[in-house]
């Protein structure tokens, strides 16, 4: 049985926690400022239009700042209450190891999605000041609006299964270092993980493929998210909501099993 | 010791069988997302495992960023190309196009470079076109052409309907090779895709009549005459002097003339 107080109250302190800290003020402000540069790296642009660079710069800039705070946030968040021994307090208290977990995990989550808010906010803005400005007679229709959010919440769900495999890492680290590097390489391996799912039928040796089967297995396709290129510009084709739904659902699942399994090592651990 | 081993075997087994479970389950919606997002992206389906590798490691850690990117490592191949940098140039191009292969521009501008500028650059370092054999020439200019027409032929595998890539394929052909029926086949693909500029189609005409085939180019200018839409950047009329000029050139009787046909 869940208890929603105590998920809430570590949900709560975790996020206070994080947005204390002044890592997430620079990746918001180097966030924020990339978006506002878009216009002036658009010069340097010379393959595609310019609104279609300003929403794959943006896009790009939520991607890989968010990964990076999300990564930073979770490892950071979870692993200090270890490496502090503060973990032991709030366990000794009547906190199960789950709604420990949990509560961090939603700390986190809240604290992306005012990430996420603010730059999706900030995009629309940016680009609804230069669509106007384009010298053109027909501007509607040139950005769908609703799509960079729909990008916002799909990155969103990304960063919750990040988010998740950063904490069943840190269940079992020894290390705070550790923690961060495996998780990168996770994010980089779920990216990844496509190609072994599609060329494993191509491996003869049967060892060999049963291992790329378990390694594809175990790993969401987290390329699954990089849809920039169907949302937002003119030309995009856009998402259905049942995929969108099934993405949410794709991500909640992974994250839920996440979840669980670093709740299983870290009320196993000794701490 | 032991008990350690084996409540570690355990977790690991737990965590193995758990989550091929929730990838089990999650089989059928992966497949959908999956089917959609690579329909969109052509550098996300499988070339080769090394080259698709990277494309993902690009896409997955930077997204959108690429672009800019690539535009910036397009401005350090530019540098390579100003100091006639060969090899530099060779793996700035597979490298921007790696990072990011969905603008036309790249795929073009750098088979311009390996196709027209560096069989210059070889033939100066070898000599120069006075010092060099004409044979020896050729060679490197066929070398080249042909390195050029590569690249071009993966940019096809990204923008299979580009108009853009197959006139400068049906060029190179063309202005490289002199291979007149090789690049009026090229041409005439590219007649063929919605983006095409009319002037391809008559482009297409010439080659069959530099190939001795004026009877087809006859025909196949009237069908383009009668296809060409009311727009004065088709140049209906230019067309239709092409047409004169061949029947001239067949001595068609004027019974027999497109101009009568239609009257």
């Amino acid at each position: 049985m869940l208890r929603l107080d105590q998920i809430l109250a570590v949900c709560g302190l975790t996020f206070t926690e994080a947005v204390r800290q002044k890592f997430f003020y620079i990746v918001l402000l180097m966030g924020a400022g990339m978006l506002l540069g878009a216009g002036y790296f658009q010069q340097f642009d010379f393959g595609v239009d310019e609104l279609k660079f300003v929403i794959d710069f943006s896009f790009g800039t939520l991607f890989f700042l968010g990964s990076i705070l999300v990564i930073a946030a979770s490892t950071q968040l979870f692993y200090s209450e270890i490496e502090n021994r503060t973990a032991h307090t709030l366990l000794a208290k009547p906190i199960r190891h789950f709604d420990f977990i949990l509560g961090k995990f939603f700390g986190v989550q809240l604290l992306m999605l005012i990430f996420v808010i603010l730059l999706c906010g900030l995009m629309t803005v940016l680009l609804f000041l230069r669509v106007r400005a384009l010298p053109v007679v027909e501007v509607d229709g040139l950005v769908h609006y609703g799509e960079i959010w729909l990008y916002g919440l799909l990155q969103w769900a990304r960063f919750g299964v990040l988010s998740a495999a950063c904490l069943l890492v840190g269940s079992f680290a020894r290390s705070y270092l550790y923690t961060m590097m495996v998780s990168f390489l996770f994010m980089l391996v779920g990216q990844l993980q496509y190609i072994a799912r599609e060329s494993h039928s191509e491996i003869t040796w049967l060892p060999l493929r049963w291992l790329v089967q378990v390694f594809a297995g175990i790993f969401p396709n987290l390329q699954i998210f990089n849809v920039g290129d169907q949302l937002g510009h003119m030309n995009a084709t856009g998402l259905t909501s049942l995929i969108a739904i099934s993405m949410l659902l794709y991500a909640a699942v992974y994250a839920w099993v996440y979840l669980c399994l670093a709740w299983w090592n870290f009320k196993r651990r000794e701490l | 010791m032991e008990s350690f081993i084996l409540r570690r075997l355990q977790s690991w087994l737990v965590a193995v069988l758990l989550l091929w479970l929730a990838a089990f389950v999650m089989r059928p919606i992966e497949r959908a997302c999956w089917q959609l997002v690579q329909s969109e992206q052509a550098e996300l389906r499988m070339d080769s495992l090394g080259k698709s590798a990277g494309q993902g490691v690009v896409l997955g850690v930077l997204g959108g960023l690429r672009s800019l990117v690539a535009d910036f490592a397009w401005l350090q191949l530019n540098r390579y190309w100003e100091a006639r940098d060969r090899v530099g140039l060779n793996v700035l191009i597979r490298l921007v196009t790696r990072i990011d292969p969905r603008p036309e521009f790249f795929w073009i501008n750098s088979a311009r470079m390996v196709g027209y500028d560096v069989p210059h650059w070889r033939i100066a370092t070898a000599g120069g076109h006075a010092l060099l054999s004409k044979a020896e020439q050729g060679r490197i200019i066929k070398e080249q052409a042909n390195e050029a027409l590569a690249l071009l032929e993966q940019a096809l595998n990204y923008h299979p309907n580009s108009a853009r890539l197959k006139v400068e394929i049906g060029q190179i052909y063309l202005n490289r090779l002199q291979d007149y029926e090789s690049a009026a086949e090229w041409f005439l693909r590219a007649s063929k895709e919605k983006d095409a500029p009319y002037y391809v189609a008559r482009i297409y005409a010439d080659l069959l009549v530099l190939q001795g085939k004026t009877e087809v180019a006859y025909t196949f200018l009237k069908e383009l005459y009668l296809s060409l839409p009311d727009d004065p950047m088709a140049q209906a009329d230019l067309v239709l002097d092409r047409i004169c000029e061949l029947e001239v050139k067949l001595e068609l009787l004027s019974d027999a003339r497109f101009r009568e046909d239609r009257e």
